[in-house]
């Protein structure tokens, strides 16, 4: 039998000439249109697949497909398919022709397993064999994925015992619900056994990241080559222990995430676990606290991340954290959905000051147990810094500590009667305090660009004007963004507010009282001799939502007046007309909004949510 | 000014920087140095010259792809887009766009051999394979026992 290629040259001399156009092109050029034609795939989907579709075109075109190993690297297989196709057929084929390219493998189940009486073939008869197929080449993958009920993974897992994975840089466990197997709270105990050995191979040194969804994996034999891991035990219980197990297993990792809900264990070990080259530990919504966590028995001296949201701390943990960790520059800690400590919070035992040398980011998000430890801390080298939930006096004292600060976000830093004496901020450029006006006052910034200023969300109730015209009065030449949110603010204070915001370029206004009065200063030019005349002559972006004296006329006369004018500008006009403007309207949702107004705004080319009152209407007309 | 003369036996004079687009053309101005000699082109027609040089001069002031530019291709982190302009320098007839590919390819100038691979990719989109025969006159030319194995490969196509 002829070769493809050679038969496609055959081909291009029998057919007419006015029909033979695609066969003029050498193979090394009709891989390059298939190659690309792959690259039309999301990557969401497998290229291969559309690729053999294209390989049933012709001999010549099936010889290029199969004799590229690249297309043939990426390895999916689907367990609900077993009792119809023999999957390590499927996977001998590909492995077949992907030569010696590096394997991207996925095995997953496309359909959760019901309890079924029909069900014909067991999966678990498929996944040895395929196990068996797949481990011959287990030197050569790159990433493994495996989604199946905790039975079927380790079946799998159970043909990988004792091998070494050296190219191996990503492995992703997904523990699924089996109907037929009980629930995963009994699935995902004891841990998933991981049984690669630790490869003999020194170099390449592939840093290996290993995800785990819904189990906690063990790791007896190659532990070492991990340095990123992935934990989100969701969906069923597990325990501190076989959690600080893991880790132990890994003495060198670099990366850890936890997320899930941690239960009290039978036995803790009280074992400290040490990870030299940990920089970031990030936990997000454990439940379990004090002995019974994670937090108490962790070691590691490198820190510089430490990420802690929405889980049970306590200040005497976290104040060893920062006393150990001396590179520690990125700090969050959150628990939004804090409600109190059922019982008396532990004192701090130590009353000295600490300070956090290295800290370039700190965030908190503070509750009466915290409060002792942010007392005593002191953050010299913070550039940004986010208090919420914070006393005034505690937030003046961390702020003063902070001279080096670009970047200061309040919210909720609840108020006290004394006067707190002025801080200086000469590097500050952003500032951003929501429901948090009394520290205002206090600081003293000559650098701003970018200020918010809000009231609580959605209670017209914070009075912004005073605190506003201070603030302005003191950085008013550098303003460029300024966004006002959720207050009462007097027309004639805001206009003279930005009458000294000459370079403001972006400028926000939601849910004030604001009404059409501030829009008309902005639409027309004054006759000021001095300048251009334009009030906020640099304007650029406007974000106007849902303001209760705003009206669709307010908003046509400001569009009208600055967009028509820029794009219709003559030559002697040119240098005094203010920029078009983009951005954002939102009419409040008690104004009424007719048909025309609506249009007559998106004319302007700015974007408009659609207004409340015309969907009110909307079964008489649309 | 380079001398470039078709397989037609037609002369087309234009500036160093557009024929430099080719890295065939390239090399052989650096080979020869300054010299009126005309550059023979064999494999091109005047007709296809013409388009491929369109292109060339409308591109002549970009950067040349470098290794790392081709390099990337290979690692997969092309895409697919096509410039605005290219969309429509490309719509021409199928024999004129695998002319086009043909010349590119010849005269060694990628990003548009580049645009007509993706052209003709972007074609092939979603059409199952008798359309695409039937969209570039293919013959199914499978023995039966092909036709066997591609129908299981067929099922494999259909797991995701």
């Amino acid at each position: 039998m002829q070769n493809p290629f050679q038969q496609g040259a055959m081909i291009t001399s029998t057919l007419a000439p006015n029909a033979r156009f695609i066969h003029r092109l050498p193979p090394e050029i009709i891989l390059e249109i298939l190659k690309a034609h792959s690259l039309f795939v999301p990557s969401w989907r497998q290229p291969v697949l559309p690729m053999i579709r294209v390989a049933h075109v012709c001999r010549l075109w099936r010889a290029i497909i199969h004799r590229h190993p690249p297309f043939w690297a990426t390895i999916h297989l689907d367990l609900y398919l077993c009792d119809r196709m023999e999957l390590d057929q499927k996977a001998r084929f590909w492995l077949a022709r992907a030569g010696d390219e590096l394997l991207d493998i996925t095995i997953n189940r496309s359909h959760t397993v019901e309890p079924n009486p029909f069900w014909s073939q067991p999966t678990g008869n498929c996944i040895a064999p395929l196990a068996g197929a797949l481990c011959e080449r287990v030197g050569r993958w790159r990433s493994f994925k495996i989604c199946g009920t905790p039975r079927d993974v380790r079946l799998f897992f159970n043909s990988c015992v004792g091998l070494a994975a050296p190219n191996l840089g990503d492995i992703t466990v997904v523990l699924q619900r089996d109907f037929n197997y009980g629930s995963l709270e009994v699935a995902g105990n004891p841990p998933l056994l991981i049984p690669f050995i630790q490869s003999s191979i020194i170099e390449p040194n592939v840093p290996l990241s290993i995800s785990a969804i819904c189990c906690i994996p063990e790791f007896p034999s190659f532990g070492a080559d991990i340095t990123q891991l992935h934990i989100e035990a969701k969906m069923f219980v597990c325990r501190g222990n076989n959690i600080l197990d893991a880790l132990k297993s890994c003495p060198n990792l670099e990366q850890f995430y936890l997320q899930g809900d941690l239960r009290p264990s039978a036995a803790q070990s009280q074992e400290f676990v040490t990870l030299p080259r940990l920089f970031s530990l990030e936990m997000d919504s454990l439940e379990a606290r004090g002995p019974d966590g994670i937090l108490p028995f962790l070691n590691a001296p490198l820190l510089r991340i430490l990420s802690l949201h929405n889980i049970e701390w306590i200040s005497e943990t976290l104040w060893r954290y920062f006393r150990n960790c001396p590179l520690l520059s990125t700090i969050s800690v959150r628990y939004e959905t804090y409600t109190g400590y059922d019982g008396n919070p532990p004192e701090l035992r130590s009353d000295t000051s600490l300070t956090l040398t290295a800290a370039r980011q700190f965030e908190i998000h503070g509750n009466p147990i915290a409060y002792p430890l942010l007392q005593q801390l002191v953050i010299p080298a913070v550039e940004e810094l986010t208090l919420r939930h914070v006393p005034c006096d505690i937030a003046h004292q961390l702020i003063a500590s902070s001279t080096q600060l670009c970047a200061l976000s309040l919210q909720k830093v609840a108020a006290i009667t004394e006067t707190l004496p002025p801080i200086l901020l000469p590097a500050l450029t952003s500032l951003k305090a929501r429901d948090s006006l009394a520290l205002l006052g206090s600081l003293r910034t000559s650098q701003l660009t970018s200020l918010t200023l809000a009231g609580e969300v959605n209670i017209l109730r914070a009075l912004l004007g005073a605190p506003l015209h201070e603030l302005v009065e003191r950085c008013a030449p550098s303003l460029i963004e300024l966004e006002l949110e959720d207050g009462v603010l007097d027309d004639d204070v805001l206009i003279a507010c930005l009458t000294k915001l000459p370079r403001l370029e972006i400028f926000c206004l939601r849910r004030c009282t604001s009404s059409d009065a501030v829009l008309q200063a902005l639409s027309n030019p004054s006759s000021d001799a001095l300048g251009s005349g334009w009030l906020l002559p640099r304007l650029q972006k406007i974000y106007i939502e849902s303001n209760i004296g705003i009206t669709p006329a307010g908003i046509i006369e400001l569009l009208a007046s600055r967009n028509v004018i820029s794009e219709n500008h003559d030559a002697t006009s040119y240098r005094t007309a203010p920029p078009r403007l983009a951005g954002r309207i939102q009419i409040h949702e008690e104004a009424h909004v007719t048909h025309d107004e609506f249009s007559k705004i998106e004319s302007f080319g700015i974007s408009m949510a659609f207004p409340a009152s015309l969907y009110r209407r909307r079964p008489s007309g649309i | 000014m380079v001398n470039l003369v078709t397989s037609d036996n037609e002369s087309f004079t234009v500036e160093k920087a557009v024929a430099s687009r080719s890295v065939l053309i390239k090399n052989m101005l650096e080979d020869v140095g300054e010299s009126d000699q005309p550059i023979p082109l064999p494999n091109v027609t005047a007709s296809v010259l013409k388009k491929v040089l369109e292109y060339c001069d409308h591109h002549k002031n970009e950067p040349m792809p470098t290794s790392e530019d081709l390099a990337a291709e290979d690692t997969r982190k092309r895409t697919t887009d096509i410039g605005e302009w290219d969309q429509k320098f490309i719509q021409v007839d199928q024999e004129m766009l695998f002319e086009i590919i043909l010349a590119a390819n010849y005269l060694d100038i990628k990003p548009l051999l580049d645009v007509g691979c993706k052209t003709v990719a972007n074609m092939i989109k979603g059409k199952t394979p008798e359309e695409i025969r039937k969209l570039f006159n293919i013959v199914n030319d499978f023995t039966p026992e092909e036709e066997a194995q591609i129908k299981k490969e067929n099922e494999w196509a259909e797991d995701r």
